[in-house]
Formats: C-alpha cells, structure tokens, sequence
C-alpha cells in the first residue's frame, strides 16, 4: 500500500510530502496552491489508492483554501476540482539524496573541519564545534546537541532555508559556516527544548546565561 | 583562479572567474549580487584554509567563495 506523508508545511509554497511504499517509494513531491485541470488531475492520480494520513488531508484542506483573500474569491466561483493544489516538482529534493551529490558535499564539508573535527566525522558522523556561548555537536538533523558554559544541555533545531533541497553535508556546511562566523543569531532563530527530552521544541531565542 | 560554490540539491554548483579576465569577473560579480539579494551568505576562504571570512562584497582575488543559506528554526 502506498501512503503519503507530510514533511513540513512550507510557508507561501505549498507542502512537502513523502510517498512511502509502492513503485514511487521515497519520493519529495511538493503540492502547491493550484487551480488548473492538468495538475488537478495530477494531484487526484496522485491521492488515487494512496494511505493519506488526518495531518496530510487538514494540511491539503488549508492549502486549498488558500491564505490569501483573492485565492478564496477565486476558489469560491470556481468549480471544486480547481481548489485541489497541483504537483510541482521532485526533482531537486531526490537529487539532493543522491549518493553522488552527498560526495561533492561530503568533499566540501571535509575541508572545512580541523583534524579533531575530521577524525570524529569519519568515526560517527558528528563533530563538534566550539563557540562562546559553550558547544554545539552538528551531526543529528533536527535534534542539535548543545551544552552551554553553564553545563546546561538543550536540544537545538536550526536549518538552512528549503535545507530538505540540499544534501545533509551541505547542512551541515551551512550551519558550520554560520555557526562559526554570526553565533549569535544562530542562537536566535534556533528551536529548543531540554535535551532528552521528546517534546516539542520551543521557539528561539535559545536563553544563554 | 578563482572559484564561487553555492550549495545546491546536486552539492554544489561552481562558477570561476579569473581577476585577470574581466568578462568572467563581471559574471560573477552579478551571480554574486543576485545571491546576496536573496539573502545568502558568502563566506570566502584561501586555498587550504579551513575557516571561512564572511564577505559582503564581491572579491576578485579570494580563492574560494561559498554561498549558503540563512538559518531558521527547524
């Protein structure tokens, strides 16, 4: 059985999804605010025989009402199948997964860390780096291991914009570079939470002592 | 020689330029402009440095230039 899932919402761009199961398995797709018949009929062959999970339809139900006022106007006077949000593309987010593209990030990545760095990477894919506010381990998507001066430890969630477009070594990449240069608003715009723990995250900014 | 790398879905993509040839300078120069309008950051490093120096300016003589994304709460 194929089933949809939904990745993120992604503001004023529609939603990231993943196909689990069946002969697209592991594909991106992102559905956005449509309205022409093609791809309403994408999105419906799509949905056709498909697992979609309650957050996906809620998800799929905002989308199609659309945010904007001109949108609703539009979607009220239009017959119901234009309010269905359309496919726009996998590409980029498959290729981004590819072995051959993580290897050119992977290159990259390994030039910019030190030797201690380096040697933890190979060893487990996690490296440290070390920066004013204490020590942030760069390693684990979405869950950032963060141990302030004061010996506080926190969860931090911080991401390059549309990251899931890039290889995780580019992430990585990016968040070593901007971690290095401007902490400080690393640790503004990241999410946080008591590390451990599984609840959500909090919004930034992180509190520093 | 040198060598602009904006990370992208296939790594990255490399675009050089040589302070000797104008023409390639001015290419870019203007990819350069285009990704600062869009709020990307370039970080510029010699060859074999493994730090990066945040630039807001484009740099004819760096080696390397490598442009990420702005950061948000995941």
């Amino acid at each position: 059985m194929t089933s949809l899932g939904l990745l993120e919402e992604l503001p004023g761009r529609g939603l990231l999804v993943e196909v689990v199961g069946g002969r697209r398995d592991g594909e991106l797709l992102v559905l956005v605010d449509g309205g022409r018949g093609r791809h309403c009929r994408q999105v419906r062959e799509l949905l056709e025989g498909c697992e979609v999970d309650r957050e996906l339809l809620d998800a799929l139900s905002r989308l199609a009402a659309g945010p904007p006022a001109e949108v609703r106007r539009a979607s009220r006077r239009a017959a119901p199948e234009q309010t269905w949000p359309s496919v726009f593309t996998t590409e980029e987010a498959s290729i981004a997964r590819s072995d051959s593209s993580r290897a050119v990030a992977a290159r990259l990545l390994e030039s910019l860390l030190d030797e201690c760095q380096l040697a933890s990477w190979r060893r487990g894919r996690r490296f440290e780096v070390k920066v004013p506010q204490g020590v942030v381990q760069l390693g684990e998507l979405y869950n950032l291991w963060f141990r302030a001066n004061n010996g506080t430890e926190l969860s931090l969630c911080v991401v390059p914009r549309e990251h899931r477009t890039l290889p995780v070594e580019d992430i990585w990449t990016n968040l070593l570079l901007t971690l290095r240069a401007d902490p400080n608003q690393f640790f503004r715009v990241a999410n946080y939470r008591p590390y451990g723990s599984s609840g959500a995250h909090g919004p930034g900014p992180v509190p520093l002592v | 020689m040198g060598v602009m790398r904006v990370l992208d879905h296939t790594g990255d993509t490399a675009v050089m330029f040589d302070a000797r040839d104008e023409s390639t300078l001015d290419a870019a120069r203007e990819l350069f402009d285009q990704l600062a309008a869009e709020g990307k950051l370039a970080f510029a490093r010699g060859l074999g440095e493994r730090e990066g120096v945040r630039i807001q300016e484009f740099d004819p003589h760096a080696e390397e230039i490598i442009w990420v994304r702005p950061l948000q709460g995941g």
